[in-house]
């Protein structure tokens, strides 16, 4: 499992290559706190290759999403799983977040 | 199948991962296992890791898995002394999404068949089954019977174990009513039990945290007084009042986010770590730099911040120097009534980056006080729609500016007992300075 991140355009890509969980969620805060010291205020978290998100991966979103907007920037989740897309329907977290279908469409607007 | 892992939430995965493996016999719905068992039994090792072995890391945990066509159980047993998972919040409410806490309870009850906790509150279970016609199938593979080189035997003994089956679950028919009833009372005496269990450690954290706060020390020129009214959760609020070299005095005030005993426990923590540092003498943001190398781990993970203002003045000196990692309400109140913010110098310690920022502040020995007050009483305070209820506090400190101190704070918390508070109570805390 890993966290990478990528310029594309304007807007800093984050792969999640694994699970998002306990265990290594502060390995993604660490990337995207680090992208943005560096200047980078335009964010996609790309689900497309992870398995599955836990509650403690929920909190750090939510409290990198905040981060990003009191920088003045936007934090967008692109692919979600259909599990995935049923986990934040469940937390009704998918009211907080710019959630699109694929990366494209996070990218396009 | 059971097995112990050590208080590392970085082996977690791996346990899971083994977990499923363990599972492929069971014929579940195989997404469901991917992912909602997946995600349950993360919950419930994290839960008991971070907060039921309060995440030392000499702590272990207990997975016990029992797995049957059909049907995959796993229980998940902590050190911890328990906690009530009915006094979880909501997450889902639109004044908790952005809390850390609750959220893995909910998944776990969300994501699984059932979910089962002890009355102690450190064990919990979970149940995943299979889609119904699935379990009626297979629970005949379940039957172990011996002699499998008879057939004769086997059918033999198999017809009479089916006959006698359909006449226990005629006898359990009759018997269900009592049974339920049984139930029912058991479940009532459990969760009385974790009623109390769960106020017993609320006092516990109400004495630690009242234990915590030293008295105010008599200190040459320095009038100060201070109070913390915890609420009935344990907010996590404190106050420090610390006499420093050379007559200089040092006025901490804290409000941890979180709320019960992990709450009151980081506050111990920073209590203290800041009457060390503090008392060596060091400069506000340096004061705040240690406290953060101490406790800036147990921080995040427990994903709890700290807002924390810490002033250092002196008698006849005209000056306050301070740091805030995001505590909103510190003010210099001057002769005239108007008051001056202390404006944060940082966001709160867990969230922002190092090193702190450091700010002066002018004072005027003999007029100015210094008010440091927490969330909780301006909020009790929040009533009026013309005011805020920093507004009030502000208003009533004015007002009562050239009093002794301790019965301006009398003022204060006189008027916030007798407001009506419009969200849940949280603790009320208030310190007020003033030198000579």
């Amino acid at each position: 499992m890993s966290f990478k991140a990528r310029r594309v355009g304007n807007a800093t890509v984050v792969d999640v290559d694994g699970q998002l969980i306990v265990g290594n969620r502060h390995e993604l805060k660490r990337l995207v706190l680090k992208e943005l010291e560096g200047g980078a205020r335009r964010f996609v978290i790309d689900f497309a290759r992870t398995g599955y998100i836990d509650s403690s991966g929920l909190g750090i979103l939510i409290s990198l999403s905040k981060r990003v907007r009191e920088l003045g920037g936007e934090l967008r989740l692109a692919s979600l799983s259909e599990e995935l897309q049923r986990l934040f329907e469940l937390t009704k977290l998918h009211t907080l977040f710019e959630i699109r279908d694929s990366l494209e469409q996070a990218l396009s607007d | 199948m059971i097995f112990e892992l050590p208080n590392d939430i970085g082996a977690i995965e791996k346990a899971v991962e083994h977990a499923v493996a363990c599972c492929a016999h069971a014929r579940l719905d195989r997404r469901r296992l991917l992912f909602n068992f997946r995600v349950g039994l993360t919950e419930a090792i994290s839960n008991a890791m971070l907060y039921g072995n309060r995440n030392e890391p000499g702590g272990r945990v207990r997975v016990e898995l029992h797995v049957r066509p059909g049907e995959v159980r796993a229980s998940v047993c902590d050190q911890g002394r328990g906690f009530d998972p009915d006094r979880v919040p909501d997450p889902r409410l639109p004044a908790n999404l952005l809390r850390p806490d609750g959220r893995g309870v909910f998944l776990m009850r969300a994501l699984m068949d059932e979910v089962h906790f002890n009355p102690e509150g450190n064990a919990v279970t979970l149940v995943l089954r299979g889609p119904a016609g699935d379990r009626g199938a297979a629970s005949r593979h379940d039957i172990r019977l011996p002699g499998h080189d008879a057939d004769d035997d086997v059918t033999r003994i198999l017809a009479a174990t089916i006959a006698r089956s359909a006449e226990l679950a005629r006898q359990a028919e009759t018997t269900r009513a009592d049974l339920e009833a049984a139930l029912e009372a058991n479940r009532r005496m459990r969760e009385e039990m974790a009623r109390e269990h769960a106020s017993r450690e609320m006092q516990l954290a109400h004495d630690l945290q009242l234990k915590l706060l030293p008295p105010i020390p008599r200190m040459k020129g320095v009038e100060a007084a201070a109070r913390v009214v915890p609420a009935a959760s344990v907010g996590g609020d404190f106050y420090q009042v610390i006499q420093l070299s050379g007559g200089r005095v040092g006025v901490m005030i804290g409000d941890v986010s979180g709320h019960g005993f992990p709450a009151a426990l980081i506050m111990a923590l920073v209590m203290s770590a800041a009457t060390i540092y503090a008392e060596e003498g060091r400069a506000p943001a340096a004061v705040l730099e240690y406290l953060n190398r101490a406790i800036g781990d147990e921080l995040e993970s427990t994903e709890m911040y700290l807002s924390l203002c810490y002033c250092v003045l002196a008698p006849g000196r005209s000056g306050i120097a301070y740091s805030n990692t995001g505590h909103p309400h510190a003010f210099v109140v001057q002769a005239d009534g108007t008051a001056r913010r202390l404006f944060a110098t940082d966001p709160p310690m867990g969230i922002g980056p190092t090193p702190y920022g450091q700010s002066n502040m002018r004072w005027r020995p003999g007029e100015d006080l210094l008010l440091l007050f927490t969330d909780g009483l301006s909020d009790t305070l929040a009533r009026s729609r013309r005011s805020t209820g920093e507004e009030r506090v502000l208003d009533a400190v004015a007002a009562n500016r050239h009093r002794p101190v301790s019965e301006i704070l009398d003022t204060l918390f006189e008027m916030s007992r007798d407001a009506i508070p419009s969200i849940p109570a949280d603790d009320r805390t208030a310190v007020i300075l003033r030198t000579s």
